[in-house]
């Protein structure tokens, strides 16, 4: 059951924000997508979820072509995310939150995430930290196939940060594919064996996580120069 | 209970039905100022019910309502994908719609020894099921109150249930509600139809306890303020609403110096409080604290 | 072939005004991407203080016309502070549903003030009745027309030919890119905003002088009107706003010829629902956000 992304193109306008992309992913892998700002990894993740309009290129799941699909129909199709900065629902409860309308049972993951003593609080009473957790929690609650996380550990503190890494450890599955963005390459270093960089819309790095700070084009798109001292 | 105090208890009682019917569209993140279509439509609907078809009362209001709900399915088929300034302009086209297309509706019937029935501008008279039946103002202002209490205790379970999450995920974030599979679309059909039905029963209520109904019953100004009583009474619950139609109806207009003023402070007041209390009195974290409160041992 | 000129005529007449009041939706809603549903309403405060200067002191037109685009700017006024910069942090139906709350208080404001609900408004008694073949042009019709065209025309002249007409449409164009070059969107919005109600007080002006009265109707009215008119050209499209007031003007005038006043309101509400229906569509649900 792969993950298949092929030659993506998607404009906003005369801005080509991804210009040809192509990076594939299995079961039980979690890759990490890097790259400074602006390079695309958002937008990659948007047309992944169906909110970003593909102007070429096939994006598959297990086969299933995700790209001319509405985002609800790519959700029940078992992809899940988690954004930039954390979307909450501000006047459902925590609970509520989990559950999203889904029949599940929402006990084990308000556990999971810690927020079992904040059950019935509204979600916009949360502190930072707890709406990842929270959102994270949410994104899981429906057994995804497909895991996106856009730079979950935003905003956190190292003691939230590794509190967040080890729930983002224990998100993996054998069948679940886990794209994780994020800016924190030491995060991305310990939770993923792979890394895929994005420079100006495209792949410019697609391998192992250690070897990524030896690459001269990654030195190049973050800092200008052909070597990350 | 003077005759003064029932007839304002009734009103309020009738046009908390409107009220929550254009809350409930609310918390699924739409805007409507045509609730007032509905309602109308109820009207006449309850109205040829019983005064035109001889139905006993109680099944003349059902009609109003199962009017309304109709009513609501034919205004979803286009309109339920629409959000934000689009669904609020077509709510405002249906509600002068309905009040247009109601100045040209003609349907007697020869009941005794008069013609029945809605003539136009001239407005539907005579619908006296309530009266004739010999049910006291009283009574049906009880009757009304317990209904209501029906169904502010549906809606709570109804937005409590599975489908209620999904209409207030759309109200809350509608493009993260998508991206969980909630179907923005199906959903929003589901609460104009239901709101529709709410408004439908406060007019089929109405055109029996006022005997007469007219196309300027479809006035804009019925729906802004059904509106607006949801933002000033409070989103978090249903009786939030019902206060806000209280306030307006029992304290605002109970004030006769008060009289010509009431629109510029019912007006003022509504974006006092857009600006320094969106979400009404009764907001979702005010009764998060009152359920706290009542009971402190559950987390 | 007159039946059908006629009403065309006529329709494009009355369609100059919808083409006005449209612009003058179109400016607000382009520029800050939110709705004023007290657009009519501070028209009709113009309107009323008009009336009232002249029911005080007949005579002389041009206080009654500067009266009337000056309460149209101050209601505008009123209205961009209580509705949309204190609202400016939230979600753009917040003003929309602000502004109608606000015209509300307007509405009520000119039944207080004004000594009897229908006003008279007067009219220049030099403008002739031209015919066009079989087609009469009406004096009130010519009023219309010619106002409106030459106030579009100035408007367009405003935002195409000046540098604060350049800002207006960077703005209208891309809120974040006008800020990037250096525009005060808050000065320009509200600057915007204000046009947009002289713009309105002028379309009030040749409105109520063809019709020589003024009612209270005529707040919801206008902004209907102008709500069609702008989603008839395409939501926050300047020149499709001028396009969409002439096709109103004109189906609503066609539908008024052949089949009566009723229908002729009917034809225009559906119009609405029907163009709110499909740009929905064509949005793919609303204005996000």
């Amino acid at each position: 059951m792969m993950l298949q992304v092929e030659n993506v193109v998607v404009s906003f306008g005369a801005l080509r924000a991804l210009d040809g992309v192509t990076v594939a992913a299995g079961p039980g892998e979690r890759v990490g997508l890097v790259g400074p700002n602006g390079a695309g990894k958002t937008t990659l993740l948007d047309a992944m979820g169906g909110l970003a309009p593909l102007a070429a290129g096939r994006i598959e799941l297990a086969g299933i072509e995700l790209g001319r699909r509405d985002p609800a129909a790519i959700a029940r199709l078992g992809v899940a995310r988690t954004f930039q900065s954390p979307r909450v629902f501000p006047h459902l409860t925590v609970e509520e939150n989990i559950r999203c309308g889904r029949r599940l049972d929402a006990d084990p993951w308000l556990d999971w995430a810690g927020l079992g003593s904040w059950r019935r609080e509204l979600g916009e009473t949360l502190a930072p930290s707890e709406m990842r957790r929270l959102e994270l929690a949410r994104a899981l609650a429906g057994g995804p196939r497909l895991l996106l996380l856009d730079e979950p550990c935003g905003g956190l503190g190292p003691a939230d940060t590794h509190a967040m890494s080890a729930l983002i450890r224990r998100a993996s599955t054998p069948e679940r594919i886990v794209i994780l963005v994020e800016h924190k390459l030491g995060v991305v270093g310990r939770l993923c064996e792979r890394v895929v960089a994005l420079g100006a819309g495209t792949v410019i790095y697609d391998g192992p996580a250690g070897a990524l700070g030896r690459d001269p084009r990654v030195a190049e798109a973050y800092l200008g120069r052909a070597r990350i001292p | 209970m003077s005759d003064y105090t029932v007839s304002l208890v009734i009103r309020v009682g009738i046009e908390a039905f409107v009220a929550l019917s254009a809350y409930l569209l609310l918390l699924a993140g739409r805007i409507s100022f045509g609730q007032q279509g509905f309602f109308a439509l109820g009207a006449y609907a309850a109205g040829i019910a019983t005064a035109l078809w001889g139905a006993p009362l109680a099944l003349g209001v059902g009609i109003g309502a199962l009017a309304g709900a109709a009513a609501g399915a034919l205004f979803a088929a286009p309109m339920a994908r629409a959000r934000g300034l689009y669904f609020a302009a077509g709510t405002l086209a249906f509600g002068e719609l309905v009040r247009v297309a109601l100045l040209t509706f003609e349907y007697r019937l020869p009941i005794g020894p008069d013609l029945v029935g809605p003539a136009g501008a001239d407005g539907f008279r005579g619908i006296r099921a309530l009266f004739t039946s010999g049910v006291s103002m009283e009574v049906y202002g009880a009757g009304i109150w317990v209904l209501l209490a029906a169904v502010v205790a549906g809606l709570i379970a109804l937005l409590r249930s599975r489908w209620g999450e999904a209409a207030r995920m759309l109200g809350d974030d509608e493009d993260a509600a998508a991206a969980l599979g909630v179907r923005a679309a199906r959903v929003a059909a589901g609460t104009i139809v239901a709101a529709g039905a709410l408004a439908g029963l406060g007019g089929g209520l109405f055109a029996h306890y006022a005997t007469y109904v007219e196309p300027g019953h479809a006035d804009v100004m019925l729906g802004v303020h059904s509106l607006a009583y949801g933002l000033l009474g409070g989103l978090g619950t249903p009786l939030g609403p019902i206060l806000g139609v209280a306030l307006d109806i029992g304290v605002l207009e109970s004030f006769r110096f008060l009289a010509g003023y009431r629109m510029i402070i019912f007006g003022g007041l509504v974006a006092v409080f857009l600006i320094a209390r969106p979400r009404g009195i009764f907001d979702e974290r005010m009764v998060r604290r009152l359920a706290r409160a009542v009971s402190p041992k559950q987390p | 072939m007159a039946d059908l000129l006629q009403p065309l005529a006529d329709g494009v007449m009355l369609g100059a005004t919808y083409s006005l009041l449209g612009l003058g939706f179109t400016l607000i809603f382009g520029v800050l991407r939110r709705l004023n549903l007290a657009f009519g309403p501070t028209v009709l405060v113009g309107i009323y203080a008009g009336s009232l200067w002249h029911w005080a002191r007949p005579g002389s037109l041009w206080p009654v016309a500067a009266l009337t685009v000056a309460g149209a700017v101050l209601a505008g006024l009123y209205v961009e502070r209580c509705s949309f910069s204190a609202l400016a942090r939230q979600a753009p139906v917040v003003s929309m549903i602000s502004s109608f709350a606000v015209s509300m208080q307007l509405q009520e404001l000119v039944t207080l003030v004004a000594p009897s609900r229908t006003m008279p408004y007067p009219a220049p008694d030099w403008l002739p009745t031209i015919e066009l073949g079989p087609i009469l042009l009406r004096s009130d019709g010519l009023l219309m027309w010619g106002g409106a065209t030459l106030l579009t025309v100035a408007l367009f002249l405003l935002l195409y030919r000046t540098r604060f007409g350049v800002a207006i449409r960077a703005l209208t164009d891309s809120r974040e890119g006008a800020a990037l070059m250096g525009v005060n969107v808050t000065a320009v919005g509200a600057a915007a905003f204000l046009i947009a109600s002289a713009a309105g007080g002028a379309a009030g002006i040749l409105i109520a002088a063809s019709q020589q009265q003024v009612t209270p109707y005529f707040g919801l009215w206008a902004t209907v009107k102008g709500l069609t008119a702008m989603l008839l050209g395409g939501a926050g499209s300047l020149m499709g706003a001028v396009v969409g007031g002439l096709i109103l003007g004109v189906v609503e005038t066609e539908a008024l010829s052949h089949w009566g006043g009723q229908w002729r309101d009917l034809t225009a509400y559906a119009l609405l629902f029907i163009v709110a229906a499909a740009r929905a569509r064509a949005a793919g649900g609303g204005a996000r956000g």
